[in-house]
Protein backbone atom coordinates (compact mmCIF):
# COMPACT_ATOMS: atom_id res chain seq x y z
CA UNK A 1 0.00 0.00 0.00
CA UNK A 2 2.87 2.33 0.78
CA UNK A 3 4.17 2.00 -2.81
CA UNK A 4 0.76 2.73 -4.32
CA UNK A 5 0.30 5.72 -2.06
CA UNK A 6 3.73 7.07 -2.94
CA UNK A 7 3.10 6.48 -6.64
CA UNK A 8 -0.10 8.47 -6.34
CA UNK A 9 1.83 11.27 -4.66
CA UNK A 10 -0.29 11.13 -1.53
CA UNK A 11 0.82 11.74 2.02
CA UNK A 12 -0.47 9.44 4.74
CA UNK A 13 -2.68 12.27 5.95
CA UNK A 14 -4.10 12.87 2.47
CA UNK A 15 -4.87 9.19 1.96
CA UNK A 16 -6.41 9.02 5.40
CA UNK A 17 -8.62 11.97 4.58
CA UNK A 18 -9.61 10.39 1.27
CA UNK A 19 -10.78 7.16 2.89
CA UNK A 20 -12.01 8.61 6.18
CA UNK A 21 -9.38 7.54 8.70
CA UNK A 22 -6.52 9.19 10.58
CA UNK A 23 -2.93 9.52 9.39
CA UNK A 24 -1.92 7.20 12.22
CA UNK A 25 -4.26 4.50 10.95
CA UNK A 26 -2.70 4.65 7.48
CA UNK A 27 0.72 4.39 9.11
CA UNK A 28 -0.39 1.41 11.22
CA UNK A 29 -1.76 -0.31 8.11
CA UNK A 30 1.44 0.28 6.15
CA UNK A 31 3.61 -1.05 8.95
CA UNK A 32 1.41 -4.09 9.56
CA UNK A 33 0.40 -3.05 13.06
CA UNK A 34 -3.31 -2.93 12.29
CA UNK A 35 -5.62 -5.17 10.27
CA UNK A 36 -8.40 -3.12 8.67
CA UNK A 37 -12.08 -3.93 8.76
CA UNK A 38 -13.54 -5.35 5.57
CA UNK A 39 -15.17 -1.98 4.90
CA UNK A 40 -11.91 -0.06 5.19
CA UNK A 41 -10.02 -2.67 3.15
CA UNK A 42 -12.62 -2.38 0.40
CA UNK A 43 -12.51 1.42 0.53
CA UNK A 44 -8.73 1.43 0.19
CA UNK A 45 -8.79 -1.17 -2.59
CA UNK A 46 -11.39 0.86 -4.47
CA UNK A 47 -9.32 4.00 -3.99
CA UNK A 48 -6.30 2.36 -5.64
CA UNK A 49 -8.35 0.43 -8.25
CA UNK A 50 -7.10 -2.88 -6.84
CA UNK A 51 -8.71 -5.91 -5.29
CA UNK A 52 -8.38 -6.44 -1.56
CA UNK A 53 -6.12 -9.44 -2.19
CA UNK A 54 -3.86 -7.35 -4.40
CA UNK A 55 -3.62 -4.59 -1.83
CA UNK A 56 -3.27 -6.66 1.33
CA UNK A 57 -1.28 -9.78 2.12
CA UNK A 58 -4.14 -12.08 3.15
CA UNK A 59 -3.10 -15.24 4.99
CA UNK A 60 -5.35 -18.19 5.77
CA UNK A 61 -5.43 -18.71 9.53
CA UNK B 1 -16.43 1.52 9.55
CA UNK B 2 -17.64 4.97 10.17
CA UNK B 3 -15.97 8.31 10.11
CA UNK B 4 -17.15 10.39 13.02
CA UNK B 5 -16.12 13.88 11.93
CA UNK B 6 -19.51 15.49 12.13
CA UNK B 7 -20.33 19.14 12.57
CA UNK B 8 -20.59 19.02 16.37
CA UNK B 9 -17.15 19.82 17.76
CA UNK B 10 -16.93 16.94 20.25
CA UNK B 11 -18.13 13.37 20.74
CA UNK B 12 -21.56 12.64 22.26
CA UNK B 13 -19.99 11.34 25.49
CA UNK B 14 -17.87 14.48 25.89
CA UNK B 15 -20.85 16.68 25.08
CA UNK B 16 -22.85 14.90 27.79
CA UNK B 17 -20.01 15.18 30.34
CA UNK B 18 -19.44 18.87 29.66
CA UNK B 19 -23.18 19.57 29.89
CA UNK B 20 -23.36 17.62 33.16
CA UNK B 21 -20.49 19.60 34.68
CA UNK B 22 -21.95 22.92 33.58
CA UNK B 23 -25.43 22.06 34.86
CA UNK B 24 -23.81 21.00 38.14
CA UNK B 25 -21.99 24.34 38.27
CA UNK B 26 -25.23 26.28 37.76
CA UNK B 27 -27.08 24.23 40.37
CA UNK B 28 -24.21 24.69 42.82
CA UNK B 29 -24.19 28.44 42.22
CA UNK B 30 -27.96 28.65 42.75
CA UNK B 31 -27.59 26.72 46.02
CA UNK B 32 -24.86 29.08 47.14
CA UNK B 33 -21.88 26.71 46.89
CA UNK B 34 -19.55 29.09 45.12
CA UNK B 35 -16.32 27.12 45.30
CA UNK B 36 -18.03 23.96 44.08
CA UNK B 37 -19.66 25.89 41.24
CA UNK B 38 -16.31 27.30 40.11
CA UNK B 39 -14.66 23.86 40.36
CA UNK B 40 -17.40 22.21 38.30
CA UNK B 41 -17.38 24.98 35.69
CA UNK B 42 -13.59 24.71 35.43
CA UNK B 43 -13.89 20.94 35.07
CA UNK B 44 -16.47 21.26 32.31
CA UNK B 45 -14.55 23.91 30.40
CA UNK B 46 -11.29 21.98 30.87
CA UNK B 47 -12.93 18.84 29.52
CA UNK B 48 -14.27 20.76 26.53
CA UNK B 49 -10.81 22.20 25.87
CA UNK B 50 -9.24 18.70 25.98
CA UNK B 51 -11.87 17.37 23.57
CA UNK B 52 -11.34 20.24 21.12
CA UNK B 53 -7.55 19.81 21.35
CA UNK B 54 -7.85 16.09 20.61
CA UNK B 55 -10.26 16.76 17.75
CA UNK B 56 -8.00 19.11 15.82
CA UNK B 57 -6.43 17.90 12.57
CA UNK B 58 -3.06 16.25 13.18
CA UNK B 59 -3.76 15.38 16.80
CA UNK B 60 -1.87 12.38 18.19
CA UNK B 61 -3.85 9.16 18.41
CA UNK B 62 -3.15 8.84 22.13
CA UNK B 63 -4.58 12.34 22.63
CA UNK B 64 -7.80 11.25 20.91
CA UNK B 65 -8.01 8.10 23.02
CA UNK B 66 -7.39 9.99 26.26
CA UNK B 67 -10.07 12.52 25.35
CA UNK B 68 -12.60 9.90 24.15
CA UNK B 69 -12.57 11.50 20.71
CA UNK B 70 -12.36 8.41 18.52
CA UNK B 71 -11.87 9.34 14.89
CA UNK B 72 -12.03 6.00 13.10
CA UNK B 73 -12.25 2.23 13.49
CA UNK B 74 -8.67 1.88 14.79
CA UNK B 75 -9.24 4.53 17.47
CA UNK B 76 -12.39 2.68 18.45
CA UNK B 77 -10.63 -0.71 18.61
CA UNK B 78 -7.75 0.72 20.65
CA UNK B 79 -10.07 2.70 22.89
CA UNK B 80 -12.26 -0.31 23.63
CA UNK B 81 -9.19 -2.45 24.32
CA UNK B 82 -7.88 0.13 26.79
CA UNK B 83 -11.28 0.55 28.44
CA UNK B 84 -11.56 -3.23 28.84
CA UNK B 85 -8.35 -3.14 30.87
CA UNK B 86 -9.85 -0.39 33.03
CA UNK B 87 -13.03 -2.44 33.48
CA UNK B 88 -11.09 -5.56 34.45
CA UNK B 89 -9.00 -3.60 36.93
CA UNK B 90 -12.13 -1.99 38.42
CA UNK B 91 -13.75 -5.40 38.89
CA UNK B 92 -10.61 -6.86 40.46
CA UNK B 93 -10.10 -3.88 42.77
CA UNK B 94 -13.74 -4.00 43.79
CA UNK B 95 -13.50 -7.67 44.75
CA UNK B 96 -10.26 -6.98 46.64
CA UNK B 97 -12.00 -4.14 48.45
CA UNK B 98 -14.81 -6.49 49.41
CA UNK B 99 -12.42 -9.17 50.67
CA UNK B 100 -9.67 -7.08 52.29
CA UNK B 101 -11.00 -3.65 53.20
CA UNK B 102 -14.51 -4.47 54.39
CA UNK B 103 -13.36 -6.71 57.28
CA UNK B 104 -11.25 -3.82 58.56
CA UNK B 105 -13.82 -1.09 57.84
CA UNK B 106 -17.30 -2.71 58.16
CA UNK B 107 -19.04 0.62 57.41
CA UNK B 108 -17.97 0.21 53.80
CA UNK B 109 -19.61 -3.18 53.31
CA UNK B 110 -22.74 -1.97 51.50
CA UNK B 111 -20.83 0.37 49.25
CA UNK B 112 -18.33 -2.36 48.37
CA UNK B 113 -21.04 -4.98 47.90
CA UNK B 114 -23.28 -2.82 45.71
CA UNK B 115 -20.30 -1.58 43.69
CA UNK B 116 -19.10 -5.15 43.04
CA UNK B 117 -22.60 -6.32 42.14
CA UNK B 118 -23.09 -3.42 39.72
CA UNK B 119 -19.72 -4.05 38.06
CA UNK B 120 -20.44 -7.80 37.81
CA UNK B 121 -23.89 -7.11 36.38
CA UNK B 122 -22.47 -4.65 33.86
CA UNK B 123 -19.87 -7.20 32.81
CA UNK B 124 -22.55 -9.85 32.21
CA UNK B 125 -24.73 -7.35 30.33
CA UNK B 126 -21.78 -6.21 28.22
CA UNK B 127 -20.94 -9.83 27.37
CA UNK B 128 -24.54 -10.48 26.26
CA UNK B 129 -24.55 -7.29 24.22
CA UNK B 130 -21.21 -8.14 22.58
CA UNK B 131 -22.37 -11.68 21.72
CA UNK B 132 -25.63 -10.40 20.20
CA UNK B 133 -23.75 -7.83 18.11
CA UNK B 134 -21.75 -10.57 16.68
Amino acid sequence: MRELRAAAGLSQAALGQAVGVSRQTINALETGRYDPSLTLAARLARHFHQTIEELFDVHDA
Amino acid sequence: MSMTRDRWPMSPINSALVALFLVGAVVSAVLGHGVQAVALAAGGLGGAACALYARRPGARDVSRLNALEWQDERDRALGLEALSVVGGAALLLSVLELLLVVPAVPELRWVALVQTMILGGLWAAANSFAVRRG
